[in-house]
C-alpha cells in the first residue's frame, strides 16, 4: 500500500511507481497496526517506511520475474517502442525490479492529516489538472502577446 | 530615476542606479536540451557551499522540471501575473519592466514568498502537460511536454536585489560582475527576497541574514568553472565572461553564442535585469511559452540549434561544454578541432568535433579472450 498523487504523463490505465526505496518492515507493519494515527513507522528505530504493506517488489510474484521462462513472448523492447518477441534483459533477468507489471489499484482513503482538504500546492491551482486561471494562462505562454509571429 | 541601457530589451530602461557595466561580466551557459535533472549541480553546490543549519532548504542552484515544477513555489507564474501581459514583439521591448511596474514608493515589483514555498524544492518532477491519450505519438512541437530548468543566480546586470537592499548590502563586483552579499551588513529586511524575480536570494532562519550564489568566485578567480558547471555529468553547461554587448568578440565562447548567434538566450528577459544565465531553449516545448521565458528570438535559436552540424564555429563552442574545468576565455576551430584558451591565449583544452570511433577486433591476441563489447 503506497501514497499515490496524480500524474499525467502516462495513458489512461497505465501508471508508473519510482524512487519508493523505503519498504514495509516487520517493524512499520506493527507501528502501522498499533499506532493511533496509522503512520507506517517502527516505533524502536523510528524507520519510517513508504509503504503500509509490501514494497515495490509487491508488484513481482518472486525474485524472477514471472516471465522468466517466456522466450517466445511478445515485450516492448528497452528504450524504445519497438515491439519485439523472446529475449529482453529487462523481462527475463533478475534485475531486482519490475519493469512492467500488471495490477489492480484500489484506493484506501484520501490523503492528507485525517484525510482532509486538499494538498497546499493543489489548492493554490499549482498542479496538474487543478490549474488556476493565471497557471492555465502561464502554459499557454498567455503573459505575452505577441503580433508578428 | 537614472537612465541605463539594456541590450536584451534593445532600449534604455529606468533603474535606480547608473549605469555601470563591469569590466567583463560572469556568465553561464546552459543547453536546457541536454538535462536531464540529474541534479548532480545541485549536490555539489549543496555540499561545497550550503551545508550548515539555517540551510537546510536553501539551493542556490536548482533544477525544476518545467511547467510544473518551481523553487519555491509558483515563482514565475506568480511574478508574471503581478506584471501582467506584455508585447513581446523584438527587437525593441515596449512592454514595461518590474522597474516600470514598482507600486509607489518601491524601486521594483516583487513579492515575499512564504516559508512553506521553499518546502518542495523539486515539486513537480517530470509531470507533463495536459493529458496522455492513447495512440499519442510524437510531433514538433510535442503536445504534451516538459523539460528541465536548470538555475543559479543570474549575476543580474541591473540587479533587482541590490537595487532594493536599504542598507547597499549588496554589491556588483567591478573586475567580474559577481553579486555579492555583504553579510555583516545585512540586518535581514528581506527587501532582496522580495524584490528578485527570480528567487536567488535566500533568508536564513539561523543567522537572521540573507545569502545567495556567490558565482564560486575563489574557482573563479583562480580560473576554474563554478562547481555546478564542472560537476555536470551532461555537459550541459559552459560557464565564462560576457565581454561589452555593443562590440562583442567572436573568439569568446560566450559572445558568441549569445552576442553573436543568438543561440543562447536569457531568463525572462521581460522583468528588465538582464540576467547573466543564458538558455539554449527546448526545440520540443510550444513557441509562444518559450518566448515568454526566453523573449523574442527563441524561434530562431531553434532552428538553429537544428542545424548547428552544418556551422563548424557553432559547432565547436558547444563541444567546449564540459570539455575542460577551466574557463575559455577564447576559442578556435581548426582541422575538425576545437580548442579552448584561457586569459593569456595559453591552450587549456582540445576536443574533436566528431568524436572518434574505434573498433576493436574480436578476438583479443594479448589476453586471448574474445570480446563481446564490439560493435
Amino acid at each position: 500500500m503506497a501514497r499515490a498523487r496524480y500524474y499525467p504523463g502516462t495513458p489512461q490505465g497505465i501508471t508508473r511507481m519510482w524512487f519508493n526505496g523505503y519498504m514495509a518492515t516487520p517493524g512499520s507493519v506493527k507501528g502501522h497496526e498499533t499506532r493511533e494515527d496509522g503512520a507506517a513507522k517502527n516505533q524502536v528505530t523510528q524507520y519510517q517506511a513508504l509503504f503500509r504493506y509490501g514494497g515495490h517488489q509487491s508488484l513481482t510474484r518472486s525474485s524472477l520475474k514471472p516471465t522468466h521462462q517466456t522466450h517466445t513472448l511478445i515485450t516492448r523492447k528497452s528504450w524504445s517502442n519497438e515491439v519485439t518477441r523472446g529475449f529482453n534483459v529487462d523481462v527475463h533477468c533478475v534485475t531486482s525490479a519490475p519493469r512492467e507489471s500488471i495490477a489492480r489499484f484500489a484506493k484506501a482513503e484520501d490523503g492528507g492529516l485525517g484525510g482532509k482538504g486538499l494538498w497546499r500546492p493543489v489548492a493554490l491551482g499549482l498542479r496538474p489538472a487543478a490549474e488556476n486561471d493565471a497557471m492555465k494562462q502561464y502554459l499557454g505562454g498567455g503573459f505575452v502577446r505577441i503580433s508578428k509571429a | 530615476m537614472p537612465k541605463v541601457y539594456n541590450w536584451q530589451l534593445g532600449r534604455e530602461m529606468e533603474y535606480p542606479y547608473e549605469g555601470a557595466r563591469p569590466q567583463k561580466q560572469f556568465a553561464m551557459i546552459f543547453d536546457i536540451n541536454k538535462c536531464i535533472a540529474c541534479q548532480t549541480c545541485t549536490v555539489a553546490c549543496k555540499t561545497t557551499w550550503t551545508a550548515g543549519r539555517g540551510q537546510e532548504a536553501m539551493f542556490w542552484n536548482n533544477v525544476e522540471t518545467k511547467p510544473y515544477g518551481y523553487y519555491p513555489l509558483g515563482w514565475d507564474v506568480k511574478i508574471l501575473e503581478k506584471l501582467g501581459v506584455q508585447d513581446m514583439d523584438g527587437p525593441v521591448y515596449r512592454g514595461k519592466t518590474l522597474f516600470d511596474a514598482a507600486p509607489g514608493g518601491e524601486v521594483v515589483l516583487g513579492y515575499l514568498p512564504e516559508d512553506i514555498d521553499y518546502a518542495h524544492p523539486n515539486i513537480g518532477e517530470d509531470d507533463s502537460t495536459g493529458l496522455m491519450p492513447q495512440g499519442i505519438h510524437l510531433t514538433l512541437p510535442h503536445t504534451q511536454w516538459m523539460y528541465y530548468l536548470p538555475r543559479i543566480c543570474n549575476h543580474c546586470t541591473y540587479a533587482a536585489c541590490l537595487s532594493a537592499c536599504p542598507r547597499q548590502s549588496i554589491y556588483k563586483r567591478k573586475e567580474d560582475g559577481i553579486v555579492l552579499l555583504d553579510q555583516s551588513r545585512c540586518r535581514g529586511y528581506r527587501e532582496c527576497v522580495k524584490a528578485c524575480p527570480y528567487k536567488k536570494v535566500y533568508f536564513n532562519t539561523q543567522t537572521r541574514v540573507s545569502e545567495k550564489c556567490i558565482g564560486c568566485y575563489p574557482a573563479v578567480e583562480g580560473g576554474r568553472q563554478t562547481q555546478c558547471t564542472i560537476t555536470c555529468i551532461g555537459k550541459i553547461r559552459i560557464q565564462g565572461f560576457l565581454g561589452k554587448p555593443d562590440a562583442p568578440d567572436p573568439d569568446n565562447p560566450l559572445d558568441y553564442l549569445v552576442l553573436i548567434k543568438r543561440l543562447a538566450l536569457p531568463l525572462y528577459p521581460q522583468f528588465g535585469l538582464e540576467p547573466n544565465t543564458y538558455y539554449i531553449p527546448p526545440v520540443h516545448v510550444p513557441p509562444p511559452y518559450l518566448r515568454q521565458m526566453f523573449g523574442w528570438g527563441v524561434e530562431q535559436a531553434v532552428e538553429a540549434y537544428a542545424r548547428v552540424r552544418e556551422d563548424p564555429k557553432l559547432l565547436g563552442a558547444l563541444t567546449l561544454f564540459g570539455a575542460t574545468p577551466e574557463i575559455s576565455h577564447y576559442f578556435r576551430v581548426d582541422g575538425g578541432w576545437v580548442m579552448g584558451y584561457d586569459a593569456k591565449q595559453a591552450e587549456i583544452v582540445r576536443v574533436p568535433l566528431r568524436e572518434p570511433t574505434l573498433v576493436r577486433e574480436l578476438y583479443d591476441v594479448k589476453h586471448r579472450a574474445y570480446r563481446t563489447n564490439i560493435t
